[in-house]
């Protein structure tokens, strides 16, 4: 294995040169032939040790001795290859899934944003009284950008989903339209043309990505005219493969929605109004900012805190009281998932722990074979410290596999991870298994190391050497320690399965509820799909009324459509005030209410039912609502809705709407969250401009959704249908981050109730073995197996128990941790507790009665002759 | 363990300084070096004659002694060591202070002779 230098055949040569000298000498001085090169070889001494000793001048010895630590390390892994691969795939799978997660982890949280001065960029936005509720305005914006000297930009972004028109072909695209400074702050340069500034909004910008999928990257592109939404724009550069700025979806909106941008350009900004009044005009933007350089957070944020309350005192703008909000960018984006992955990397961490005792475990059972060995070692005068240091080498060795294993396995389980659900976690697609991760790994696998080899090398090492010389390798005592080290680990294991157990069924029981819909609510049968009208065509509302209602015509007349309607979606809130109350001036979202126009049909199509009222008809008369059940209980409570009318500005000044039904509770648009008050116009009584299409079909919604998509496009082919779906994807979409949640740490659980169980197996299996001749005594003098069996497993079942107690009082503190990821179930939910206890005390039994009941229907004959 | 080293440490400083010694003159090969210190010890310096070369290697390796390869009387292939310039130093250096030490040594054992009687 190590080459042979040539230094060493040099040496060689010498010596025996000297001895022939010596020799040669000698028989001078008149000894015989025999005598005269005994005596030489006598005179130079051991030669061997003359050739070890050189060797030790050209190396230095502790690279010596690691060299042979690691040849007798890959020795003894080449002796027992299956026990080897068994240690080394444990290890593969907890380094593994620790450097995965770690490598998540490090990309959401850790890594920097991709723009020139990461640190530097502060989300920018205002909020009422309830924290949730975060919007930055024109009028705020305006004042903020000409009063803030703590920051050397503040852009304004907003984003559209658009119709691009480009050589005849309709496609959407999603365009973020930003205010000056954007290019600078994220850092763009153009990978052809020119970037546009200031006003220059009818100039386009393409990604990368759009460039080369939509327009076959064509290097002449450049100058181009395109039409979006129906209006001229000129394609004016394309931004390079790796610009992917980390822009944040609205926060206003009802569905979170990550922006991936395909396409940008310039916004002007709102001027400040000169009047602020009930008709002033109000846009809503997104926006961020860049620190100038040496000011801190801290700095930026008290002054413009300063400012935005002077100005509110000053100059109300009649949208209620509201309190800046300035948070590092990075905080914004990846705050919510922070405390997800906090869970999971701890979960990863006591997989790998578990893992470590699993090896240890592994280590020590064998440790009753190799005690001879260690013995016979240390008694021709291995010092302690070198069989120490040699099991070392050993556990480093096998530590070094599982890490090369464990860092292929985590490349692998990236991939699977990020293919999970991209959206479910920010910034996961950008995850890669860098130099970083790898330091980790390799410092993981070190670490692992460390822990699964010292506790077998120090209980071998403590072995009585003539003791274990004389009994032929069986110390009672020492395997009575082996065996108590076994059982320890066995309990450590147990408990640390248990909380993951109890953590991943918490999880499951969440999600089980949010997706455990009510009767006749069959969201796998409904496909939606959404368009937005678009274009010059549609610019009056009765053209967008008469699509809406020849789209909804014409589904209802397709085959194999049992039902169909059309919403809005909940696009907007609106203030549901009573006739006769007041318009609230504070704490309007208090009443406050998410609004969607819906056609008669859609309620029954989604599975609602009607709590007292009517349905709405297909043709309805203006100024009628419905409203639902958590409506009702907020703003009617004791009061029968029906009839009630509320303010209803948008069919006119001073109108009322009048209230004909109420329908129950439903969770149809994001299923994590407690059903918010609704209220629900009809379509034809307010302005639309895109609505989505339900359908409830006979067949597989999927396989009918492009059958369907085409016969609809026949109605105006330059509007395009998108997000097609069924409500069911819709509604998992809602929770994806949850179904991610449970899937990785259900995988934690079972990874680590399978080592546990392999743990408990290995124990127990040991401690049959060491006790074969005692079982076949007891066997053959009578004992009954049915005895024996129990005895054996009540005694595998002692550690098992203990580690159960042990975990249930840890999940019990652990699982507080993840009460703000759990829905519906509290974090000491004892169903789910007990169910992990039964589940994990059920499969321990089994391991613990496996190697007993082998014991139990052995040979007695066969048992005493065992040795 | 730590007094055997110490033991070996001691003889190979010896070992040394007799070395460079005997290449004063000129180069010589292993045999030879051997044979000079026997000799010129009057043999109360009998050290296993292998331990001659961990003793040289250390010090190429430390740029004492040089080895070049080399025919000796009878046409014979051998390695020959010879000082270099800074072994010629480190010599008259050691030499000053082994001096230095073996006079002390003389006069503490003279002084208790005297003590004692």
């Amino acid at each position: 294995m190590i080459r042979r230098r040539p230094d060493l055949d040099d040496l060689d040569r010498e010596i025996r040169d000297h001895i022939e000298r010596e020799t040669e000498d000698n028989l001078a001085r008149g000894m015989s032939p025999d005598e005269a090169r005994a005596a030489a070889v006598r005179k130079f001494g051991n030669v061997t040790r003359v050739k070890e000793d050189v060797r030790g001048v050209w190396i230095p010895g502790w690279l010596d001795r690691l060299r042979q630590d690691a040849r007798d390390a890959a020795r003894q892994v080449r002796r027992s290859p299956a026990f080897s691969l068994a240690i080394v795939v444990t290890l593969t799978l907890g380094i593994g899934l620790t450097t995965a997660i770690y490598s998540v982890v490090n990309t959401v949280l850790l890594k920097p944003l991709t723009y020139p001065h990461p640190d530097r960029m502060l989300w920018l936005t205002t909020q009422g009284k309830d924290p949730a509720h975060q919007v930055m305005n024109s009028i705020d914006f305006a004042n903020w950008h000409s009063q803030a000297t703590t920051l050397r930009h503040m852009i304004a972004y907003d984003y559209s989903d658009s119709t691009l028109v480009a050589d005849g072909e309709a496609a959407r695209i999603r365009i973020v339209s930003a205010s000056d400074g954007f290019w600078q702050v994220t850092g763009a340069q153009p990978f052809l043309g020119a970037l546009p500034e200031g006003q220059d909004t009818q100039v386009l910008v393409l990604t990368h990505r759009v460039f080369r999928d939509q327009f076959h990257a064509d290097p002449n592109l450049i100058g181009r005219a395109v039409s979006v939404d129906g209006r001229q724009l000129t394609i004016g550069a394309v931004l390079p493969e790796d610009y992917e700025p980390q822009l944040i979806e609205h926060d206003w909106s009802m569905v979170r929605e990550r922006v991936d941008a395909a396409a940008y350009r310039m916004m002007t900004l709102q001027p400040p109004p000169k009047v602020i009044g009930p008709t002033t005009q109000v846009r809503l933007y997104q926006a961020f900012g860049e620190l100038k350089e040496g000011v801190s957070i801290e700095q930026a944020r008290a002054e413009i805190e300063a400012f935005h309350a002077r100005e509110q005192r000053q100059h109300p703008t009649g949208f209620g009281t509201s309190t800046a909000v300035v948070v590092p960018m990075r905080d914004r984006i990846v705050g919510p998932s922070r405390r997800a992955l906090g869970v999971l990397l701890a979960a990863a961490l006591v997989v790998l722990l578990i893992t470590c005792a699993n090896v240890a475990n592994l280590l020590l059972s064998r440790a009753s074979e190799r005690r001879k060995e260690i013995a016979l070692r240390m008694s021709v005068g291995s010092g302690p410290l070198r069989v120490v240091r040699q099991l070392l080498a050993e556990s480093m060795g096998y530590a070094v596999l599982g890490g090369i294993g464990g860092v292929l396995l985590a490349r692998w389980l990236v991939d699977v991870i990020v293919g999970l659900n991209a959206t479910a976690v920010p910034r996961l697609t950008e995850t890669t298994l860098d130099v970083g991760v790898m330091a980790v790994a390799a410092a993981i696998s070190i670490g692992t190391a460390l822990l699964f080899g010292v506790g077998p090398a120090i209980a071998l090492c403590s072995t009585n050497v003539q003791e274990t010389l004389k009994d032929g390798g069986r110390s009672v005592s020492a395997s009575r320690r082996v065996l108590a080290s076994g059982r320890a680990m066995v309990t450590l294991q147990v408990a640390l399965t248990i909380v993951l157990l109890a953590g991943a069924g918490l999880m499951f029981k969440s999600v089980w509820q949010m997706t455990t819909y009510p009767q006749g609510f069959a969201p796998g049968k409904v496909l939606t799909m959404r368009i937005d009208f678009r274009g010059p065509q549609y610019r009056e509302q009765q053209a967008r009324h008469d699509l809406a209602a020849s789209i909804l015509a014409k589904a209802q007349g397709l085959p194999g459509i049992r039902d169909a309607a059309i919403s809005t979606g909940r696009d907007s809130t609106m203030l549901v005030i009573r006739e006769g109350d007041p318009i609230p001036q504070e704490d309007r979202e208090s009443h406050a209410a998410p609004v969607s126009s819906i056609s008669a049909g859609f309620p029954r199509l989604i599975g609602m039912s009607l709590a007292s009222g009517r349905w709405f008809e297909e043709v309805e008369p203006s100024g009628s609502v419905l409203i639902n059940q958590a409506l009702a209980r907020r703003d009617y409570s004791g009061v029968d809705p029906l009839g009630q009318r509320i303010r209803a500005p948008w069919i006119g000044p001073d109108r009322y709407a009048t209230i004909v039904g109420v329908v129950s509770d439903l969770k149809y648009a994001e299923i994590d969250a407690d059903t918010k008050p609704e209220v629900f116009f009809h379509h034809t009584d307010v302005s639309l401009f895109g609505v989505t299409l339900l359908m409830r079909v006979d067949g597989d919604p999927v396989a009918m959704a492009p059958g369907i998509r085409k016969q609809l496009s026949t109605i105006d082919p330059t509007q395009s249908f998108y997000d097609v779906q069924t409500m069911e994807a819709a509604l998992a979409e809602s929770i994806a981050p949850r179904r991610f949640n449970l899937l990785l740490l259900g995988t934690f659980a079972l990874v680590a109730m399978v080592l546990a169980a392999l743990g408990v197996y290995g124990v127990v299996a040991y401690s049959v073995a060491e006790r074969t001749q005692e079982i076949g005594i007891r066997l053959a003098l009578g004992a009954e197996r049915a005895r024996v069996v129990r005895m054996i497993v009540s005694q595998g079942m002692k550690s098992v128990l203990a580690g159960i107690a042990g975990g249930l009082v840890a999940a019990y503190a652990a699982t507080r941790l993840i009460a703000g990821l759990l829905y519906g179930v509290g974090s000491h939910d004892a169903p789910t507790f007990a169910l992990a206890t039964l589940l994990l005390g059920v499969i321990a039994f089994i391991a613990c009665a496996a190697p007993a009941m082998r014991a139990a229907f052995v040979d007695p004959v066969v048992a005493l002759r065992a040795e | 363990m730590s007094t055997r080293e110490a033991r070996i440490e001691l003889l190979q400083g010896t070992l040394d300084l007799l070395i460079l010694r005997t290449l004063q003159p000129g180069p010589a090969h292993g045999h030879a070096i051997a044979k000079t210190i026997e000799r010129s010890s009057e043999d109360v310096l009998t050290v296993e004659q292998g331990s001659l070369y961990p003793a040289l290697h250390r010090l190429i390796k430390r740029g004492l002694i040089a080895a070049d390869e080399g025919t000796s009387e009878n046409n014979r292939r051998a390695k020959f060591y010879r000082l270099t310039a800074k072994g010629r130093k480190q010599l008259t250096v050691e030499t000053g202070k082994w001096d230095r030490m073996a006079g002390a040594i003389a006069r503490i054992l003279r002084t208790s002779t005297v003590r004692s009687s």
